[in-house]
């Protein structure tokens, strides 16, 4: 199955492959139900078909070849094309396993090979032995040094030659996330909401929760007509309205407490046995429990650490911590993604997982600037601005007592307050740091030479007040729609600020 | 500081007035279809279009030369300065180290002009930033040719 010296010889995936393939079997019954339609001979057909596919399945896994080599991974594959691609080392980005329930339960795994300069995975190991994944892994993300030990020096090989990353390197896993805190993170979820909406929506045209069971509880039978449960509350509404506001609010809690449930049971499932393993220039994480994924990037693909922290964490203290990656080289960018460092940690243990990202960052000696004191007044002004016209139109539209909207008008003062309090930057080192967000405080961290470009913003208020927005772009995963930003600094401050970081940029190089 | 060449100016104008025609004809279109089926009370006949298109036209007239004042771009030894906005304002900085290519790209419309666009791509994600809009095209083309030359570049991936 597995030959230990990587040196030698071709190797085929893992004999269980045709089994898992066997799915697409299923075609062959496509294929017969499509020959019943038309009345010709079913049977012998789906017959045909399948043993078709099963010749095609077995070729196919007879045909795939690998081999890893000095400098590169060869993979030979096609049943009629015949396929051969050659991906060299020092382009490997990546090696991903992942394994599915019936997978795991096998000991096989999906390993995925990926390179910056391409669309990501340039070969698909569909499967090998778990222990050969990692094997593979272990091999081809070895760093330079352990490929060339001559050249690294003496002591970089062991006595019996072997490239030294293979024995004295081995990852260390450096931190696990114990299933009660995923409990906890999926429980202080802001997508739980999401999920609730959901719900709701889909019971609706679906029905498949015990709405109408619950309501006829609490509504008088008189109004629970056979139509959806919605109509039959307003109705409610109309004529007996502590009625209605029960059975509203049950139905809210009956829909929250299940969004709620099904928020922590997908977080642990996502998330099951989170670990976050380092060595040399390499970071590992593996999570999951149906789908168990493991992948590893190198530190270099680090383009910036997401610190992010939704107001309830915030609360008890917790925060979960994210990492734009990418690879790219002179003229080409690819795959960018966003990794989870990890889902949920407690405050007083970002450092570590801060440490094995930017081994040189000080976490503890930060020292946060806040933002203009004229921003507290421009976040009242935004605030004021849409009480006062949503209080205006319901006054003129609906009725004269909606004046005492106004009222909203202190809430808002606190809350431009208290936004304005999470407003930060700083720097530390080769670093710069952003800080924002009042419901989910989103803390950036990026290395300066890792910066791409520098913009000052200004918005119309910001102009009349003299306040800028500083936007640091960085690599990563455009669909993320946050991105670094200093909010309101003074305006000289934030040119300031952006001609030396620049400066700073220009003097780290070139730097892929 | 410098600014764009004066005739994206036109350019702005005849954009700005191919599109409220296009937008001026399909929301005629749809009122032609709403008065056909529900008549003439929920739409005055010619409201719309006549809105889009008198808006457009001033827009399209009165705009392109403000926006033209308060564009200005400038490359220096070590950076590409970009600064514009009538209402919202940006300056942006890309330092040319990070300059991963650079293209010039020129609509139909700015041919006839004689003009192309400066895009520089760095490996951040919005890109978009870094757009040069009213260049001569022979401006274009040497300003790519100088930001495309790198001192070296080191392959370290």
């Amino acid at each position: 199955m597995s030959t230990f010296d990587p040196q030698d010889g071709w190797l085929r995936l893992h004999p269980v492959t045709p089994v898992l393939r066997s799915v697409q079997l299923l075609y062959a019954f496509v294929i017969g139900a499509l020959a019943a339609q038309f009345g010709g001979p079913t049977v012998p057909i789906l017959v045909i078909a399948a043993a078709v596919i099963a010749l095609w399945i077995t070729i196919g896994y007879l045909r795939y070849r690998y081999r890893v080599t000095d400098d590169s991974i060869i993979v030979h594959h096609g049943v009629l094309f015949r396929q051969r691609r050659v991906i060299p080392r020092s382009r490997i980005q990546n090696i991903d396993l992942r394994a599915g329930l019936v997978q795991q339960v096998l000991g096989v795994v999906t390993a995925r090979v990926e390179t910056a300069g391409g669309q990501g995975t340039e070969a698909l190991l569909h499967v090998v032995s778990r222990r050969e994944g990692e094997r593979l892994r272990e091999v081809l993300m070895a760093t330079p040094a352990a490929l060339f030990p001559a050249e690294a020096g003496a002591d970089a090989a062991t006595d019996d030659g072997r490239p030294r990353s293979l024995l004295a390197q081995p990852l260390s896993v450096k931190l696990r996330v114990p299933v009660l805190d995923l409990v906890i993170a999926g429980a202080t979820s802001n997508r739980a909401g999401l999920l609730v909406a959901a719900l709701l929506g889909g019971d609706y045209f679906l029905d498949f929760m015990p709405t109408d069971w619950l309501l006829a509880r609490f509504i008088p039978p008189e109004y629970m007509a056979p139509e959806a449960a919605a109509e039959s509350l307003i109705q409610t509404a109309q004529h007996d309205t502590v009625a209605f506001a029960i059975g509203a609010v049950a139905l809210l809690l009956f829909f929250g407490l299940a969004g709620w449930g099904l928020s922590i049971v997908a977080n642990v499932v996502r998330y099951f046995d989170f670990y976050l393993a380092s060595a040399d220039g390499e970071l590992q994480v593996g999570y999951g429990l149906f789908t168990r994924r493991e992948k590893g990037f190198r530190r270099v693909r680090v383009q910036n650490v997401q610190i992010e922290q939704p107001i309830l964490r915030r609360w008890l203290r917790l925060a979960s911590l994210r990492v734009q990656t990418a690879g790219y080289g002179p003229g080409v960018k690819a795959d960018e993604r966003v990794e989870t460092l990890t889902p949920i940690t407690r405050i007083d243990e970002i450092g570590g997982y801060l440490a094995a990202v930017f081994p040189d960052f000080e976490w503890e000696r930060v020292e946060w600037k806040p933002s203009h004191p004229r921003a507290q007044r421009r976040f009242f002004i935004r605030r004021a601005l849409a009480v006062m016209v949503s209080t205006g139109l319901a006054v003129v539209f609906l009725d004269p007592r909606f004046i005492l909207g106004l009222l909203a008008l202190i809430p808002a003062w606190f809350l431009a307050t208290a936004h304005y309090r999470h407003l930060g930057h700083a720097r530390s080192g080769s670093y710069v740091l952003t800080r924002e967000g009042l419901w989910t405080q989103r803390t950036y961290i990026v290395p300066i030479p890792k910066i791409q470009a520098l913009h000052l913003k200004q918005t119309p208020f910001q102009r009349r007040l003299g306040l800028g927005t500083v936007a640091i772009e960085t690599a990563g995963n455009p669909y993320d729609w946050h991105e670094a930003r200093s909010i309101d600094l003074s305006r000289e401050y934030g040119l300031d600020l952006v001609e030396s970081l620049a400066t700073q940029v220009k003097m780290a190089g070139l730097v892929f | 500081m410098n600014n764009l060449h004066p005739r994206v100016i036109a350019v702005w104008r005849l954009t700005g007035l191919i599109t409220t025609a296009v937008l001026a004809a399909v929301l005629a279109a749809l009122e032609f279809w709403v008065l056909a089926r529900w008549g003439a009370r929920i739409v005055i006949p010619g409201s719309s279009a006549g809105l889009v298109v008198l808006f457009g036209l001033l827009l399209s007239f009165a705009w392109p030369p403000l926006r033209y004042r308060f564009w200005r771009w400038e490359v220096r030894p070590d950076r590409v300065v970009i600064q514009k906005g009538v209402v919202w304002r940006s300056r942006s900085l890309i330092p040319r180290v990070r300059v991963q290519h650079v293209d010039t790209r020129t609509s139909p419309m700015q041919r006839w002009f004689g003009l192309s666009s400066l895009i520089i791509f760095t490996a951040g994600t919005r890109g978009a930033d870094a757009e040069i809009p009213g260049l001569a095209s022979e401006e274009a083309e040497a300003l790519r040719e100088e930001l495309a030359r790198l001192e070296e570049l080191d392959e370290h991936v």
